[in-house]
């Protein structure tokens, strides 16, 4: 497969697509698969759409399907607002509309011939996987692929079962953790973070992507730091408020970017100092 | 600490190798480490089997060479509660340093588990005997604390809860 | 427009910009031009000469505006007034699309056709021009262009008329953008009011020539030339403010924590007024509407300004919660990060923010306070 660029499609106006399948992961996190099996929507791994409820609105969404199979596309959404609320209730055959795909996506070409570290922090696994779809498919091309995924407590786990999968086909070193248990769950407890510096990859020789709420991001950076990784190999992915999703309209700035246009991936150097800076 | 691919079980002849390649221990000087030795034995416990006991006498340091333990608490209306876990390459405790020198938790393994115990009025005396590997040793306790403190506050953050 | 040169001036009688307006509405044109509203000086439609405003002038300070009778019958003896070409080049609320329910939970969608209007301005400011080339960057010149913004600015004339009444809010010639026009519009004109009252023209693009060709013209007298000269001077002269650019960029972007910010939040109100005036500020929101049956869905996109609460959020809660946030966001872009994102200042110098502040804030001062509070050795 290719890493092309994608052509964009129309900026302001979305396309009606109907919902095939509606996968609900979490008790607020949904999968939903939309077949324009006629003309597929090519992406790269770590872009996102605008999605458009009928009458409700329009939210920026991941999409976590695989690279590909371009005529499956799968966005997966927590519900946290109103169109995502409304994205959360949709029934398999409603019709969505869907812009895009917007935005840079993970530097992958970039990791090859290297260590591909992942961590993956809740709803974070959305935009990860289809870099994992892609390195999984292209495996020789990485070194040691490592993903660390973290969530809140066993049930606000997404894509379980992938993670079952990869772990059981071993091509790639799989480990999860949750901040906290209940009785029943066997697996580690502790922060994602804890994972870092035990994990075997080679830090010097390694492209690290990190998807996650901002503080987790905070924090796994200074840990992948401490264990060497060149700061300009890692990469994180952040999040705004977003309207336009091409860069005019103003609502995604962090500084001098504008996350959709410039992002939503940025290499670490490009976003700390912006990071740290409060209510920029 | 880095990462720790541990010796197997026939591997290690003797148990000052063991330590050896145990991260805690990573480029500890030699001397300091056949000190150590003295006091150290390994021992292999099964799933479910507690490494430490809440309110128990806090009396050896365990380092995890393989497998998993829980640190939990026991609460009567919801069950253990895990704090977190400890893995390979991880060790448990430091309560063996401090008075009134009793375990905070309960360590249940989640697997067959092997550690190294080191018994901890043997490293209290060393402490004290040898200020340098004194120094040493607890720098590499404090290291553990701050670890597990920041690990702790992230934890305390639920970053994953979307306030409503 | 690029690479035109300017061509020979020529003179024009005052009644000559009635032939004007007349032959552009002929061709079609709306022309849009000075006119006195509300007390104050809009941009509003022209049919003849009298609809300009003469004899009148405008008196602005930090949080005041007055029209004020001139002692002549200058047609363009103003600085500018609250509205700007952006109204209608980049309307406040447009449409986007319709969504049209299908039944059995489906919908099509039917994009908002943007008819391509014939615009000709009249009277446009160096400032102004400047304002709608920072707005044709962020527009035209991005990844994608912008459909709305396209038609509305694709059949448009732009004549300037060079400022000679600048108003004590104004810094243009800080920013480098006025009083006088060299380029960016069709035809340039200067308004002579020593002796007979009378237009000097120049044409910068054919279209602009073309305009020239169709009035009555005289050559200049090296009087007129000179007089023209004099207009700048005074108005170079007349600038009721100044700003110092050098370093600007770095020295706002090395203060983002600077008590000046607590400072200056202390005051402003958050109003949105110097986002709405701001000739070059290009935020927008998008507002998703039914009808009462449910059978038709609207998408509608409207002015949006970085002072509202509700702007920036990363999930549930505002980003910028505080005053001190938001006015920072807004100065910081305007005159820092736009120079990143866009490779031009964001601010072209014409004061509306100051003199539109309810509480007279002033982003020369401000930035003038923080270079001031940063270098011990400027006075």
């Amino acid at each position: 497969m290719s890493l092309a660029d994608a052509p964009p499609r129309g900026p302001l106006t979305g396309r009606p697509y109907q919902v095939s399948t509606v996968r609900h992961q979490t008790h607020d996190i949904v999968t939903i698969d939309v077949r324009p099996e006629q003309e597929p929507i090519a992406f790269q791994p770590g872009q996102f759409d605008m999605v458009y409820v009928y009458g409700v609105g329009e939210a920026a969404i991941s999409i976590s399907s695989d690279p590909a199979t371009p005529g499956l596309l799968s966005h997966t959404i927590r519900a946290v607002g109103w169109v995502t609320k409304a994205l959360n209730d949709l029934q398999p055959g409603a019709t969505i509309g869907i812009r895009g795909p917007y935005g840079r996506p993970w530097p992958l070409d970039e990791a090859a011939g290297r260590d591909l570290v992942i961590v993956a922090g809740g709803i974070g696994m959305a935009p990860v996987r289809p870099a994992i779809a892609y390195a999984l498919r292209e495996r020789e091309r990485f070194g040691r692929v490592v993903l660390l995924v973290g969530a809140r407590s066993p049930r606000d786990l997404v894509f379980r079962d992938d993670l079952e999968r990869w772990d059981a086909d071993r091509s790639i070193d799989v480990h999860t953790t949750v901040d906290s248990a209940v009785r029943g769950w066997s697996g580690r407890v502790g922060v994602v973070t804890k994972l870092i510096p035990r994990v075997p990859f080679d830090p010097e020789n390694a492209v690290v992507l990190v998807c996650g709420p901002e503080v987790m991001m905070r924090f796994s950076a200074q840990s992948l730091l401490a264990r060497g990784v060149p700061a300009e190999r890692i990469f994180v992915t952040l999040e705004r408020n977003m309207k336009c999703g091409v860069g005019t309209c103003g609502h995604c700035q962090l500084g001098p970017l504008f996350l959709c246009r410039d992002g939503p991936v940025f290499a670490w150097p490009e976003v700390a100092d912006l990071m740290e800076i409060r209510e920029l | 600490m880095g990462t720790y691919e541990p010796l197997n079980a026939g591997e290690s002849d003797t148990v000052q190798v063991a330590l050896a390649s145990h991260p805690f221990f990573a480029a500890l000087d030699a001397e300091h480490l056949a000190l150590i030795a003295d006091g150290a034995s390994e021992r292999t416990l099964g799933t479910d089997q507690f490494v430490i006991r809440h309110g128990h006498t806090a009396d050896a340091l365990y380092l995890v060479v393989e497998g998993a333990v829980a640190l939990e608490v026991s609460d009567p209306s919801r069950g253990p509660i895990t704090i977190e876990t400890i893995h390979s390459g991880d060790v448990i405790g430091w309560s063996w340093l401090f008075p009134p020198r009793s375990w905070a938790f309960d360590g249940r393994c989640l697997t067959s588990t092997r550690l190294l115990r080191i018994d901890g009025e043997h490293l209290r005396v060393l402490i004290d005997a040898h200020p340098a590997l004194g120094r040493d040793l607890v720098l590499r306790l404090g290291r553990v604390v701050v670890e597990r403190l920041q690990a702790a506050r992230v934890q305390l953050l639920d970053v994953h809860h979307e306030p409503r | 427009m690029d690479g035109a040169q300017l061509a020979d001036p020529v003179v024009i009688a005052v009644d000559e910009l009635g032939t004007l307006i007349g032959t552009l509405r002929g061709d079609g044109y709306r022309v849009i031009g000075p006119t006195v509203r509300d007390g104050s000086i809009l941009h509003g439609e022209l049919h003849e000469l009298s609809d300009l405003p003469r004899g009148w002038t405008d008196e602005q300070a930090p949080g005041t505006y007055r029209l004020q009778r001139r002692d002549d019958e200058a047609l363009f003896g103003y600085a500018v007034g609250p509205s700007s070409p952006k109204r209608e080049l980049f309307p406040p609320r447009q449409r986007l699309w319709t969504a049209t329910s299908d039944g059995d939970a489906s919908f099509h969608v039917t994009q908002e056709r943007h008819e391509s209007a014939r615009i000709a301005f009249l009277g446009v400011r160096g400032c102004e021009l400047a304002a709608i080339a920072v707005q044709d960057r962020v527009f035209l010149q991005g990844a994608y262009q912008d459909e709305v913004y396209v038609a509305h600015r694709s059949d448009v004339l732009l004549i300037a008329v060079e400022c000679g009444s600048p108003a004590g809010t104004c810094f243009c010639a800080s920013m480098g953008t006025g009083p006088g026009v060299t380029e960016g519009a069709d035809l340039v004109l200067t308004e002579l009011l020593d002796g007979e009252h009378r237009f000097l023209a120049r044409a910068v693009t054919e279209a602009g020539a073309e305009l020239l060709a169709a009035l009555e013209r005289g050559e200049p007298t090296h009087h007129d030339i000179t007089a023209r000269e004099q207009v700048i001077a005074t108005a170079t002269a007349g600038m009721g403010r100044e700003l110092d650019t050098d370093g600007l960029h770095d020295l706002l972007l090395g203060n983002l924590e600077h008590p000046r910010w607590d400072d200056i939040a202390d005051r402003c109100l958050a109003c949105t007024n110097c986002t709405l005036v701001c000739p070059t500020c290009f935020c927008t929101t998008v507002e998703d509407t039914t009808d009462l049956t449910g059978a038709n869905a609207f998408r509608d996109r409207r002015w949006d300004s970085c002072f509202g609460l509700e702007f920036s959020h990363a999930g549930p809660a505002s980003v910028r919660s505080s005053t001190k946030a938001r006015y920072r966001q807004w100065m910081t872009h305007k005159l820092a990060t736009w120079i990143d994102q866009f490779g031009t200042s964001g601010c072209v110098g014409c004061g509306r923010c100051i003199t539109w502040c309810p509480v007279g804030i002033d982003i020369t001062v401000e930035a003038d306070a923080i270079r001031r509070a940063s270098d011990p050795g400027a006075t």
